[in-house]
């Protein structure tokens, strides 16, 4: 089960995560290419989706991720064998449909890799 | 009286010479033929018949066919039969006397095909006073070969008619009793059929008995009439299944003229005054053999439970109709259900279901209700299941005052997707202020956090802190079907703020910042519509 510090994530769909160098650029006039020099990691963005579901709470599920965007660093354990990441929550995305109900809201969730 | 018969013989044989003469000789002793017949000519391998008259009636007749070529005559083997007694009527003075007639014939078995065919003729003929002496009585027997044995299977078909006679006994015809009442039509005793069945294996044996009745009119005093056919049904698996149908025919007295019986049914709701009206009616419909398995019935039952309201007829139904008629200051209700399950078909729609309730609230003025019709449309599941739809109910009725209130509502059953809005909507509206959306496909709300990154020279990671949240944004989409339901959306792009309301009960204050309708309809004339919400922070 994917956790965000002790908070486990229900129903866990889909983990994407991408990662960024951060590259400057100078330009050499004349020059075919220019100068670049990897300057730092950007840092990875993980974006987990998944779905509310056979939970009467589901108001206070999505409640418990809104309380966690508080600029607090957690470890992100995607249980898949790699390393727990450590990140703070950015945005939170649920979504309800006619075809799910109303008791069935599906999330996504995206987390910022950071020191 | 005299009786005639048809003799019958068959030339089996000629042994390459064709018989010169061929013929019978009967008698009234086993062996002693002191009477015959004979016709010449040249004859084959055939079958011939000669009818005697003159015989005595009541009496066994020993007979035998012959054929004579060049090498002799042959003869065939001696059979038997008796002739008809005829008994004479006795003359009741005027009108058509009608005698009983006791009928008995044994049928030989004569080998291979098929026995012979009797028929007996009299009439009898009103001749006033004295004894007719004849009967207009035809019957057939008509025997089917059974091979070695006798056949025994028999096919009777009567028709009866009964004129008053006056006075004296009123004869319908072959053994039948009737009793004498007097002026009018007398009654008719039963005709009793019993027709075995043979299993056939699959699919349901059947026979009919078919009788007609003509009554004449008598006055005062009901005609009464009933017919019932009892058949009782057991599932036997392969073997024979039989079907239980009943009809009753009752008559009523409608004083002079000829009564008719009802076979069809009526429902009329008689006004009673202070007491509640009800009606009621049943029907029980039994279905054709299915093969292996008992066969089952389809039943229909449509009860009506009309609540008084006063003085005046409450309700009259009429198909499937309820009108309901305003009496003033009471409760008025009307309630009507139907269920038609079927069996499955593989292929096509199996099952319908129908239910709908619709209770009335009086408002002083007396809130009324019509139902007008309503429309199914099942999509076929195929498959070996039934499908079964359930309507829901929408009692949206208006009080218009004094006058009478009506709603009609054609049910349209969907395509899935939309059918699961309406479980939606009985859950929770999602409302904006009072209003409410319609027809709420999806809500998407996003809750962003603000983070910017600082960027660490030879870092591996980046140092993000959240500055802030922005608050959430919502996105509604669905559908109308109505223009003024559009522009009531529209408006509500204004800037003012508002509430927003959503289905799990969750509510937050929201400024309205985009409605995107589509310009083009569907053919249920509904449009999509795209509704833009930002979150407001409380200052």
């Amino acid at each position: 089960m994917v956790t965000f510090g002790s908070y486990p994530l229900a129903h866990v769909s889909d983990v994407a995560i991408q990662e960024s160098r951060i590259i400057s650029d100078r330009l050499i006039p004349g020059a075919k290419i220019g100068h670049r020099r990897d300057q730092t990691a950007g840092g990875r963005t993980i974006t987990v989706t998944g779905q509310i579901r056979d939970d009467p709470d589901y108001v206070l599920r999505l409640e418990e991720f809104r309380v966690r965007q508080d600029d607090v660093i957690r470890s992100l354990d995607l249980e898949d064998g790699s390393t727990a990441i450590d990140a703070k929550l950015g945005s939170i995305e649920a979504v309800w449909t006619v075809e799910e109900g109303v008791d069935r809201p599906s999330y996504s969730v995206t987390f910022y890799e950071t020191c | 009286m005299t009786a005639k018969a048809t003799l019958n013989g068959t030339i089996t044989m000629t042994g390459g010479e064709n018989a010169t003469s061929r013929g019978f000789e009967w008698g009234t002793q086993t062996g002693v033929y002191p009477s015959s017949w004979t016709e010449n000519g040249s004859f084959g391998v055939e079958a011939y018949t000669h009818q005697v008259t003159g015989l005595t009636e009541d009496i066994t007749i020993f007979y035998r066919a012959k054929a004579t070529n060049s090498e002799g005559t042959g003869y065939g083997a001696e059979q038997t039969f008796k002739t008809w007694k005829g008994v004479l009527p006795t003359d009741s003075g005027a009108g058509v006397e009608t005698p009983s007639l006791a009928l008995a014939q044994t049928f030989t078995d004569s080998g291979i095909g098929a026995e012979g065919l009797p028929s007996i003729g009299l009439s009898f003929v009103d001749v006033g006073s004295g004894s007719e002496s004849s009967l207009d009585l035809q019957y057939n027997i008509q025997p089917t070969d059974s091979g070695v044995g006798s056949e025994t299977s028999l096919i009777l078909a009567a028709t009866l008619s009964v004129t008053d006679a006056g006075s004296g006994l009123d004869k319908s015809g072959f053994l039948w009793d009737a009793f004498d009442s007097g002026a009018g039509v007398d009654a008719v005793a039963e005709l009793t059929a019993t027709v075995p069945i043979t299993d056939s294996g699959q699919g349901v044996e059947t026979w009919s008995v078919q009788a007609s009745f003509t009554i004449g009119e008598a006055g005062a005093g009901s005609e009464a009439l009933g017919l019932s056919v009892a058949i009782p049904v057991s599932e036997a698996g392969s073997g024979t299944e039989i079907v239980t149908p009943e009809v009753a025919m009752l008559l009523s007295d409608a004083g002079s003229g000829v009564e008719v019986p009802t076979t069809t049914f009526e429902v009329t709701v008689i006004d009673a005054g202070v007491l509640t009206d009800t009606a009621a009616l049943t029907a029980v419909i039994p279905i054709s053999d299915s093969g292996i398995g008992a066969e089952g019935t389809l039943s229909l039952a449509i009860s009506f439970t009309i609540t008084d309201a006063g003085s005046g007829a409450e309700v009259e139904t009429t198909a499937s109709s309820f009108t309901v008629t305003d009496l003033g200051a009471n409760m008025d209700a009307a309630s009507i259900t139907a269920a038609i399950p079927a069996s499955d078909s593989l292929t096509g729609v199996e099952a319908l279901s129908f239910t709908a309730s619709i209770p009335a609230t009086d408002s002083g003025a007396g809130v009324d209700v019509q139902i007008t019709g309503a429309s199914f449309t099942v999509a076929d599941s195929g498959g070996l299941f039934s499908e079964l739809v359930t309507v829901p109910g929408y009692p949206f009725i208006t009080d218009s005052g004094v006058t009478v209130e009506v709603f009609s509502k054609q049910f349209d059953i969907f395509e899935e997707a939309l059918a699961a809005e309406f479980a939606w909507r009985r859950k929770g509206p999602v409302l904006i202020d009072a209003l409410e959306l319609p027809h709420v496909l999806s809500i998407r709300v996003t809750d962003d956090a603000a983070i910017v990154d600082k960027k660490l020279q030879g870092g591996l990671l980046p140092r993000r802190k959240m500055i802030g949240k922005s608050g959430r944004v919502v996105e509604i989409v669905g559908w109308s079907d109505s223009q003024s339901e559009i522009d009531a959306l529209e408006a509500l792009v204004d800037g003012t703020a508002r509430t927003f309301y959503h289905p799990s009960g969750d509510s937050f204050a929201v400024l309205v910042t985009g409605f995107n309708p589509d310009q083009s309809v569907d053919e249920y004339d509904r449009r999509a519509y795209r509704l833009s919400l930002v979150e407001l922070r409380s200052w």
